[in-house]
């Protein structure tokens, strides 16, 4: 008998659950390996007191916001490159030359200017998505076959045409990767900001949690965080995978 | 004939590419002079050496690319762009919008052309049907082979409604046999619709089996060298592949176009 990936997956789940609880059964180093029970329980008390959903809310929100801020700037930009060979030879180096740096260095700048605030973190994680958006938006004009426009303008297409019946739709597959990514980089880059120098969101939690040494719940919170994110992933590449579909399977 | 001369008239026509800078070379002249006229409703193919402009000049014709020197009209009107309305072009690759299916492959030029929705998928399932691809309406351009692409670009050309059809090595990438059939299937269409088709091929076979007159080329700079009419009758059948006729046309075809070869 075949065992289908998805309960495979669950198998491997519940193993590695398992195998931890033992661990902390054998209480080798109870205070970095509190049992599941204690996990769950301090879990629990952090959703009932609003708490958690507070910080999630906020973190959610700010990750939210900047990915359309970086959305709206990065998109149209991208398109608008990508359509000029001359823009792209220009613009394009410099771009992948700044996203290479750690930009987590100009987080300082950023807090001097805009306080401890959402504001700070949403700017960051927004700088932080733009990159993958806009390099992706250019690759994805550069995707369009010459002879589609050429056959299009031979049927009587108008520049328009051109636009939104062969550029767009020829460059929607990347379009939607790049959202993914910035998506992806958002979420780091505002929870890591939130780590930093935050007095709200997931981020500040987890940095408070660890100062109070509240290993159960900081567990708990990582195994959440990372499970939401999944989540949002699987989400973003099933909307991916749509817009894709017509591309051959290589 | 509505028209002194034809229904596609080329006058004097010639095309000269700048030369590149960097390398050092001169201008390169690759149509000289040509000059002939179609007449409404054959079949006429043009062929000679790759490099003798024969798709430049098919593209002129098409208002895709302009001409150094000279005109071309089209029912006495002077093409100085695309004329959907009046000609339709199948190219050398299919040039399917890959994210489109079939159907709405054939349908996007009558969508360019702001034909009415319902108007446009009647016409759109009548030439599926034509082209024998009716089961296939659903799917994506990926999941055809190379001569069924080719025939979806034939359905979307036909589609236009355009009485002249312009084909650019339609065939060429194709496999012998399925040119063979494609080439045949073309005919019956052209005996359904009677529409002036003017064809660039490289093939001997393909230009003698279809045409009713055929314009050989020169090397580069291409010139109009010789014009050879069809001694074959219509309608034609896979069967005058083996007739007396084809092999005549053939040879005069090839004895005009070695010296082409001879001469490289």
């Amino acid at each position: 008998m075949r065992l289908h990936p998805r309960w495979g997956r669950l198998l491997l789940l519940v193993a590695t659950a398992l195998l931890y609880e033992g661990l902390a059964r054998l209480q080798i180093r109870p205070f970095f390996f509190p049992p599941l029970e204690k996990i769950a329980t301090e879990l629990w008390a952090g959703w009932q007191t609003g708490q958690l959903t507070r910080h999630l809310v906020t973190s959610g929100l700010e990750i939210g916001v900047s990915v359309l801020l970086a959305a709206a700037v990065g998109l149209p930009l991208g398109l608008i490159i990508g359509s000029s060979p001359t823009l792209v030879s220009l613009v394009e180096p410099v771009l992948l030359a700044v996203f290479s740096t750690p930009l987590i260095i100009l987080y300082p700048l950023l807090v001097v200017r805009l306080g401890l605030g959402s504001t700070s973190k949403i700017i960051f994680g927004a700088l932080y998505a733009f990159f993958p958006i806009i390099l992706n938006a250019i690759a994805g004009m550069r995707a369009v076959d010459r002879d589609w426009l050429v056959a299009s303008l031979s049927m009587g297409a108008r520049p328009l045409d051109l636009v939104i019946k062969v550029r767009l739709p020829a460059a929607l597959p990347a379009i939607t990767a790049g959202l993914r990514l910035g998506l992806g980089l958002a979420v780091i880059g505002v929870l890591a900001t939130e780590y930093l120098a935050g007095v709200r969101g997931v981020g500040y939690l987890l940095q408070e949690t660890a100062a109070r040494f509240n290993v159960a719940y900081l567990y708990a919170l990582t195994v959440l965080v990372i499970a939401l994110v999944v989540v949002l992933n699987t989400g973003a590449t099933r909307l991916e995978a749509r817009f894709s579909h017509w591309r051959s399977e290589l | 004939m509505g028209h002194p001369g034809g229904k596609i008239q080329v006058d004097h026509v010639s095309k000269v590419y700048p030369g590149t800078r960097g390398a050092g070379q001169g201008q390169v002249t690759a149509l000289a002079e040509v000059s002939f006229a179609v007449e409404e409703g054959i079949f006429a193919s043009l062929i000679g050496p790759s490099g003798c402009g024969k798709t430049t000049l098919l593209f002129m014709i098409g208002g895709l690319t302009a001409a150094s020197t000279g005109t071309i009209s089209v029912d006495g009107v002077a093409i100085t762009g695309p004329r959907p309305d009046k000609i339709a072009i199948v190219f050398q690759n299919p040039t399917l919008l890959p994210w489109r299916t079939v159907l709405d492959n054939i349908t996007y030029g009558l969508e360019l052309q702001r034909v009415a929705v319902s108007r446009r998928r009647r016409v759109a399932e009548e030439y599926l049907e034509l082209v024998g691809l009716r089961e296939f309406r659903r799917a994506l351009p990926r999941e055809l082979s190379g001569g069924m692409r080719q025939r979806v670009a034939l359905a979307r050309a036909l589609a236009l409604g355009a009485e002249i059809l312009l084909l650019d090595e339609p065939f060429g990438s194709l496999d012998e046999q399925t040119r063979i059939m494609l080439g045949a299937e073309l005919l019956r269409i052209w005996e359904a619709t009677r529409k002036t088709i003017l064809l660039v091929t490289h093939s001997l076979s393909e230009a003698v089996y279809l045409s009713d007159r055929i314009y050989v080329f020169s090397r580069r700079p291409g010139r109009l060298k010789a014009v050879v009419d069809s001694s074959i009758g219509r309608p034609r059948r896979l069967e005058v592949m083996t007739t007396e006729a084809f092999r005549t046309d053939t040879k005069r075809l090839w004895d005009s176009l070695a010296e082409e070869f001879q001469a490289q």
